[in-house]
């Protein structure tokens, strides 16, 4: 099958900084200079990490200063306040630090090229293959009956749980999926174990292809993994992919203002109608306890959210005063929604997210308790304080050097849309009549 | 020389650089979408407008009208292009692209390209098009019509009934614009991700086909490309964006010749004029920041203290002429 061609593969070289690869090792170390080398204060390109840190500290003088670098909260969960002096730039998240000396492809961590390995297996092998691995035989050895009763199985966790994601994104159709486990343990269904002999580096199927972050996350520990199987899918790389297929033509927010009041807060919106907000947490009606979205985009729900300052909050986002300051006049593109997002779930009837409110707002409900200056995290891996600490997402990091587009309405140009105004709204016998 | 203008307030006027007098020649009943001037013995200036009427004037007086109102009653023209063909049977033909704006509740969507005969109260021939119409531009015998969907229709106008070529553009976002090559043999696309495409039209020029990045700024804010106009000597373009700056650009060599600062506000129109020494650009408010988090109005960023002007920016040969590839 498919599998022994990927072995025979050569590998492309590839950059361990942002994971693209390159036709030779010549515009690999070319791409490098250029992209991860470069000196942020003059364009000078350095040929390594190390390098460009010693041509900063020379050169332009700058070494660490003494501002606090991080809050430390009770819980444990810190908040970065600034940028650690010296990381790679246009570096995946946990990839800048300088302290690992890459050239080329020279230097690059073997867990990390194992992990390249897999995910490159796990783009070629389609998910819907590996699942027949993964359920350990092929479908025809369940009898009728035994289809039937998962399948009922599964219809009634889909009642109980209706916010649940669809599972064909996440390649394992539930009532294949092998004897389905009650309440508890039910979301693991949704995510495949990895396959046998496969590095524990990598989840089984790659979800999303292509988008090999997902496999650097900081994984829980083994214990903590069997209760929190589940990521949510992680936003857009890139906003590319058009509007969900499922988006009608029409004026969304021509016509309709309701579904988009004025927020309470610059820092509030409501979610988008037919789209589920990715990271809020479908589980609220599970029996997943412990379940916590790991990414900072979702705050916690229930009603604790939106409290007055003096609530603890469950946990605080430590990466998110990295990310530009969206302000209200370049709010976060709706186009950032997934397009797996399923458009059947009912957002209006959730409270509002602040997905993307960045870390002066979660500051205040916060009790700071020590300021912390030095032991900057340089690789950007921020150590985990408790089990219910955040983990870091690298999408969401990743989206704070994307773009963001200025007029994000694929489906209207903007003329229609002024034109949709009342004022331009042409009568021509009302014309007629005031003439 | 002479310079024409349409916009909100219903009017196109003339403006004649010389003696700098403003005419007014075409009076709509709403806001005029688009002007195209034919140069000849007695120019040619039409404007469509959003009252669904396009006027045609040829020379000094004659005023020609196509109303649609009739056909499209809840229709409005967006887009006319004009083409200019030799010989007695047609001798001049403006189409004017309509869809159905109002009616989009029954997702009913009707959208034709009209070609027009000025000696006839009938249009010559009428082609329904698969989407609403953003953009056409005509170099003839080409014309490209740019559609909602990314849908982009190539017609060889010696047989304008039936498309020589569909294709999906290559940009992956919203066409804003397309513009024909001075020569005919290709087309470039500007789309409202900060991205121009070239685009030639016969298969064996395709290894020519590349995209580009442009009006971004550092911050990662993309900005749309409103327009593109081709230099008519040299073969060169600019473009134009919502960020305010416009660029000359060779795709040839493809680099860049020419960047400018922000200009003030978004440029939603430029051109060049007849032998390219003069860069005219309108710098007005396009209705771009128009995200549907703020309510998808667009109209809290149409101020009054927003720049209404038209920019003549004098070319200087070197920033219009190709230039030879850079050695990498």
């Amino acid at each position: 099958m498919g599998k022994k061609k990927t072995k025979t593969k050569v590998i492309r070289p590839w950059c361990w900084y942002c994971e693209r690869d390159f036709e030779d090792d010549k515009v690999l170390v070319a791409h490098q200079k250029a992209k991860h080398f470069k000196c942020s204060h003059c364009g000078k390109k350095l040929t390594t990490a190390g390098g460009m840190v010693v041509h900063v500290a020379q050169v332009h003088k700058e070494t660490v200063n003494n501002t606090p670098l991080f809050i430390v909260f009770a819980d444990n969960s810190m908040q970065l306040l600034r940028d650690p002096w010296c990381r790679v730039p246009n570096a995946l998240p946990g990839r800048e630090s300088c302290e690992i000396e890459i050239f080329g492809m020279e230097g690059i961590p073997e867990e990390d090229q194992i992990a390249h390995q897999a995910a490159l297996d796990a783009k070629d092998n389609p998910p819907s293959k590996r699942q027949k691995f993964d359920t350990g035989g092929n479908l025809t050895e369940l009898t009728p009956e035994q289809i039937q009763a998962q399948l009922a199985q599964h219809q009634a966790l889909a009642q109980a749980t209706p916010q649940s994601f669809p599972p064909a994104p996440y390649g394992a159709p539930a009532p294949a999926g092998g004897p389905v486990p009650p309440a508890g343990a039910a979301y693991s269904g949704y995510f495949p174990p990895p396959r046998p002999g496969a590095p524990s580096a990598a989840p089984a199927p790659a979800p999303f292809p292509g988008q090999y972050s997902q496999f650097y996350q900081p994984r829980p520990p083994a214990g903590t993994a069997a209760t929190q199987p589940y990521r949510p899918p992680p936003g857009q790389p890139y906003q590319q992919p058009p509007f969900p297929p499922q988006q009608p033509y029409g004026y969304r927010s021509g016509m309709q203002p309701a579904p988009y009041p004025a927020p309470g807060g610059p820092q509030q919106w409501a979610p988008r109608p037919g789209v589920s907000p990715p990271g809020q947490s479908p589980y609220s009606t599970g029996s997943v306890a412990p379940f916590r979205p790991p990414s900072s985009q979702a705050p916690p729900t229930g009603p604790a959210y939106g409290a007055p300052p003096t609530s603890q909050p469950p946990y605080s986002s430590p990466q998110a005063p990295q990310q530009p300051p969206y302000g209200p006049a370049q709010g976060y593109p709706y186009s950032q929604a997934s397009p797996t997002a399923p458009a059947s779930s009912t957002p209006t009837s959730q409270p509002p997210f602040a997905p993307y409110s960045s870390g002066p707002y979660l500051a205040p409900s916060s009790t700071p308790l020590l300021i912390g200056t030095a032991a900057a995290p340089t690789n950007g891996a921020v150590p985990q304080g408790t089990e219910t600490t955040a983990q870091i997402s690298p999408t969401e990091k990743k989206k704070a050097v994307e773009t963001l587009l200025i007029y994000d309405d694929n489906e209207v140009s903007p003329e229609e849309k002024r034109a949709a105004l009342d004022k331009y709204r042409y009568n021509r016998d009302s014309v007629k009549q005031q003439v | 020389m002479k310079l024409v203008s349409g916009g909100a307030d219903n009017a196109a006027r003339l403006y004649d650089l010389s003696t700098g007098q403003a005419t007014k020649i075409a009076q709509h009943d709403l806001t005029v979408r688009e002007v195209r001037w034919v140069d000849g013995a007695s120019p040619i200036v039409a404007t469509g407008s959003w009252d669904k009427t396009v006027k045609v004037r040829i020379g000094r007086s004659s005023i020609w009208l196509v109303d649609l109102e009739r056909d499209a009653r809840e229709m409005m023209v967006v887009v006319i292009g004009y083409v200019v063909v030799l010989g007695e049977a047609i001798r001049f033909a403006a189409e004017c692209i309509t869809f159905d704006f109002r009616a989009r509740d029954s997702m009913t969507i009707l959208s034709s390209a009209l070609y027009w005969d000025l000696r006839t109260q009938q249009p010559v021939a009428v082609v329904t098009l698969p989407e609403r119409v953003y953009s056409m531009d005509v170099v003839f015998p080409l014309l490209v019509v740019g559609t909602a969907e990314r849908n982009i229709l190539i017609y060889n106008l010696n047989n304008p009934s039936v498309p020589y070529k569909t294709l999906q553009s290559p940009l992956k976002w919203q066409t804003r614009v397309v513009s024909c090559f001075p020569n005919g043999t290709g087309f470039a696309i500007g789309s409202i991700e900060g991205r121009v495409g070239i685009q030639y039209v016969e298969e064996k020029d395709h290894s020519g086909n590349f995209s580009f990045k442009c009006h971004r700024d550092p911050q990662g804010n993309v900005f749309s490309v409103n327009a593109i106009s081709f230099h008519p000597v040299h073969g060169t373009f600019s473009t134009a964006g919502s960020d305010g700056t416009f660029n000359f650009w060779d795709k040839d060599s493809k680099q860049r010749l020419k960047g400018f600062q922000n200009v003030g506000g978004p440029i939603p129109c430029t051109a060049f004029n007849r032998n390219g020494t003069i860069f005219a650009y309108a710098v007005s408010y396009d209705w771009s920041k128009v995200r549907m988090i703020l309510g998808g109005h667009g109209h809290q960023s149409a101020l009054p203290t927003n720049a209404n002007k038209i920019m003549l920016h004098a070319t200087k040969e070197d920033d219009v002429k190709p230039r030879a590839a850079k050695k990498r």
